[in-house]
């Protein structure tokens, strides 16, 4: 009887270790744009970016599903543009922040992580290697992501976000261009 | 004399006395693992894929039924937005997720909702055009949500969210807001009364194709129905099984010497 009671602690301690995974803020969204754009006098105006048929299409190939809403909101100064971005990782979605600057990823932040697993992605180990990467030819990213052991979903999520908001970079500055 | 260290205080042999034990712990697990097992081995001939569960503590016990009482704005053209649950509909159409639904309006061509955190922006078919939250909006919680009055008309209507930070109008777009004078007239948005037929509607929604019996007693035979203790439990059972086994033919064969 002493162990079967030792058993059923040990699955109530593991329900309410389950039960307690919730959102983690990182970083507020507000936060990361005034960090991003500190050297600027203030956060830019928000400018709204709609997708085409031809901008949802390659964004479905991107994500493998559409993008949840019609418009994409983002920041802009100079050769810079912010984006705000979410994916689902396994079950909930993560919020990016990512800043690209000539076409290169500058710099990307987990703001918000909702899953149980894998937030070892959120770290500088993981995030610097996006730092400086590009598209190919191919529209892949220009440098391989090394992954996370336990973290396969979230890493895709990422690299997947990434793969966005340099395609949406070069979107919005193809229908700027005179 | 020397002690017969395979009886235990009663004169039965340790392995029976165990078996006896364990047989008797497990006796409700097993029977309702064959029970379940039995059905699952002639569900087709038994229906139990076709027949969907209708009671609501069924849908309440898998987290399928909507907690909570539906809030619900009238919109242009008959439509109705209705929060539930942490989800937005138009009629019974989910829209998308949002937090305590706390006002919605039409805006032309479009319709806005907004919750406690997020606010909406859709066609008038409910597709989402965008999802606003603390980057696009000012501080605080949205508290209430209104529409400017104007002299010239509704058709120049601005979405007004009242928030703890102070009461806000927005443009056309919802790109830009400026704070709202005290002395300006806002038409505040009421709530309506969700009729039953429309809840019901919501709910059948949220469920998805339902619950069969197939799977109910598939998660019952598996534990899963009881979460990870049940899954545990079978896990156990099933050892237990096991054992008896062992100690039904060490039995057999302790009687035979």
């Amino acid at each position: 009887m002493k162990a079967f009671r030792l058993l059923i602690a040990w699955n109530i301690g593991l329900l309410a270790w389950v039960a307690r995974a919730e959102d983690d803020v990182y970083l507020a969204p507000e936060r990361f744009l005034e960090e991003t754009f500190v050297e600027a006098a203030g956060v830019p105006a928000p400018q709204l970016v709609w997708l085409t048929k031809e901008a949802r299409e390659q964004v479905r190939s991107i994500l493998g599903h559409d993008y949840p809403s019609m418009r994409i909101r983002y920041w802009s100064a100079g050769a810079r543009t912010a984006w705000i971005l979410e994916e689902v990782g396994k079950t909930k979605p993560i919020t990016m922040g990512l800043v690209v600057a000539g076409g290169r990823l500058e710099r990307i932040k987990v703001l918000i992580y909702r899953e149980s697993h894998g937030w070892e992605v959120k770290y500088p180990f993981f995030t610097d290697q996006f730092n400086g990467i590009g598209l190919d030819a191919s529209g892949r990213l220009s440098r391989p992501i090394d992954g996370i052991s336990g973290a396969t979903l979230s890493v895709n999520a990422l690299t997947k976000l990434g793969r966005l908001a340099l395609f949406l970079d070069a979107f919005v500055r193809k229908a700027q261009a005179p | 004399m020397k002690k017969n260290t395979f009886k235990d205080s009663h004169g039965r042999r340790a392995p029976m006395a165990w078996h006896r034990r364990v047989g008797v712990a497990f006796a409700v697990v097993f029977v309702a693992v064959a029970v379940t097992g039995l059905a699952l081995n002639h569900s087709l001939r038994l229906g139990l894929q076709e027949r969907v569960l209708e009671a609501d503590w069924i849908y309440r016990w898998y987290g399928m039924q909507p907690a909570g009482e539906p809030v619900g704005f009238q919109l242009a053209g008959g439509k109705r937005a209705v929060g539930l649950a942490g989800a937005l509909y138009l009629e019974e159409r989910a829209v998308g997720s949002l937090h305590e639904l706390r006002g919605a309006v039409s805006l032309g061509d479009t319709w806005v909702a907004a919750g406690s955190r997020e606010v909406l922006m859709l066609s008038r078919d409910g597709d989402v055009i965008e999802r606003l939250d603390g980057a696009s909006l000012p501080p605080g919680e949205v508290l209430a949500v209104g529409l400017t009055q104007t002299a010239e008309g509704p058709e120049a209507a601005r979405l007004v969210l009242t928030l703890s930070s102070g009461r806000y109008s927005f443009d056309r777009e919802l790109v830009g807001w400026k704070v709202l004078g005290s002395k300006a007239r806002v038409a505040a948005v009421a709530p309506i009364e969700v009729p039953a037929e429309l809840r019901n509607r919501i709910v059948r929604a949220y469920r998805g194709d339902g619950l069969s019996v197939y799977r109910v007693v598939l998660d019952v035979h598996s534990g899963r129905f009881f979460g990870a203790l049940g899954i545990g439990i079978v896990d156990l059972s099933a050892l237990a099984m096991g054992f008896l086994t062992l100690t039904g033919v060490y039995h057999v064969y302790r009687r035979r010497r």
